[in-house]
């Protein structure tokens, strides 16, 4: 199973796939920053002052981050970005879970707030941090082209 | 090298999370200037939905006068899903999507149309002649599911405009999905 997820090929496919996924999600967000900045606005953890510029940035950043991954330019680099992402939405959607609020994350475009979707939200989340920290660890240990 | 020997290398770590600043830098500058080119840019300070539904409204109000209604004193008024079936039939008034015009065009109750909460103030103006016409005509409104607040916020918007028979399918977009009921998009 190791010498599985440490293959080259493997990793090559995964990266791309994280990749592709990013770049779903940051397009979907582009279509609807209002609605993105409303959804972030539901995890009552930033000030007003930051909700808005973090709607109109990070799906850019997403898409960046996710092309890079695709096409492997810089990928560990992009990878870094996404993995500290992710770990970052999962504490804002944990946080939110421990206090009740009604969270729709806005990962995957506009939707509405229900508590099912938060879990599941949080449960793609961990999954998507753990693809990323393996492909990081793998991406260190192969030699670089 | 194998897995037992590896070390982290700090130095490479070090150094994509440099990049990694630059990469966010980057994508927050294209941001920013991809919002500058929008037609209806984002303020850099957030403005809570509610609030930006109220001052749609406030301008509305202000450009013409409107019968004055006490919203909070309006009963929240709720129909079934066999209720809207009815009223669609019938043709007894007006059905409202609330939701984003992205998603009504994707798929929405036939015969309903779209009025989103995050766009009030211009998809209203291009029902206000056809609605000012008979204020007390039926309007029905519906979002998303039984979670979604667009359609409770538009309903009082409404009711703060003079509409007195404001009603919300609270089921929205899900309910009559899941029955199979027949939709209507616009590509």
């Amino acid at each position: 199973m190791n010498g599985f997820l440490s293959n080259r090929w493997v990793i090559g496919a995964l990266r791309m796939s994280m990749g592709a996924v990013f770049v779903y999600a940051g397009v979907m967000k582009l279509m609807d920053p209002a609605q993105f900045a409303d959804n972030i606005a539901s995890f009552r953890i930033l000030p007003d002052s930051a909700i808005n510029v973090l709607a109109m940035g990070l799906p850019p950043t997403e898409i960046l981050a996710g092309l890079m991954m695709i096409f492997g330019w810089h990928h560990l680099t992009a990878n870094l970005a996404i993995l500290i992402l992710t770990a970052i939405f999962a504490v804002a959607l944990a946080q939110g879970l421990a206090r009740g609020l009604q969270i729709d994350c806005g990962c995957f475009g506009v939707g509405e707030p229900s508590p099912i979707k938060t879990w599941i939200s949080l449960g793609r989340d961990i999954v998507l941090f753990a693809a990323s920290l393996m492909i990081y660890m793998a991406g260190l240990r192969l030699p670089q082209p | 090298m194998s897995p037992a020997s590896f070390r982290l290398p700090w130095k490479d770590v070090a150094k994509h999370s440099f990049q990694s600043l630059v990469l966010v830098t980057t994508g927050f500058a294209i941001g920013l200037i991809i919002n500058q080119l929008r037609d209806k840019p984002l303020s850099l300070v957030y403005e809570s939905k509610e609030l930006r539904l109220e001052k749609a409204v406030a301008h509305l109000t202000a450009t013409k006068q409107q019968p004055k209604v006490a919203n909070d004193i309006l009963p929240l008024q709720r129909v079934t899903l066999e209720q809207l079936q009815q009223f669609i039939k019938e043709k007894r008034g007006l059905v409202f999507d609330a939701r984003s015009e992205t998603f009504y065009r994707l798929g929405h109750i036939p015969s309903a149309l779209s009025l989103p909460r995050e766009d009030f103030e211009n998809a209203y103006k291009r029902f206000q002649t056809e609605l000012e016409r008979n204020r007390a005509q039926p309007l029905i409104i519906y979002c998303s599911n039984e979670f979604c607040e667009n359609a409770a916020m538009v309903q009082r918007s409404l009711q703060g405009l003079g509409y007195s028979n404001v009603a919300i399918f609270a089921g929205g977009w899900r309910e009559w999905q899941e029955k199979g009921l027949p939709e209507e998009s616009k590509q």
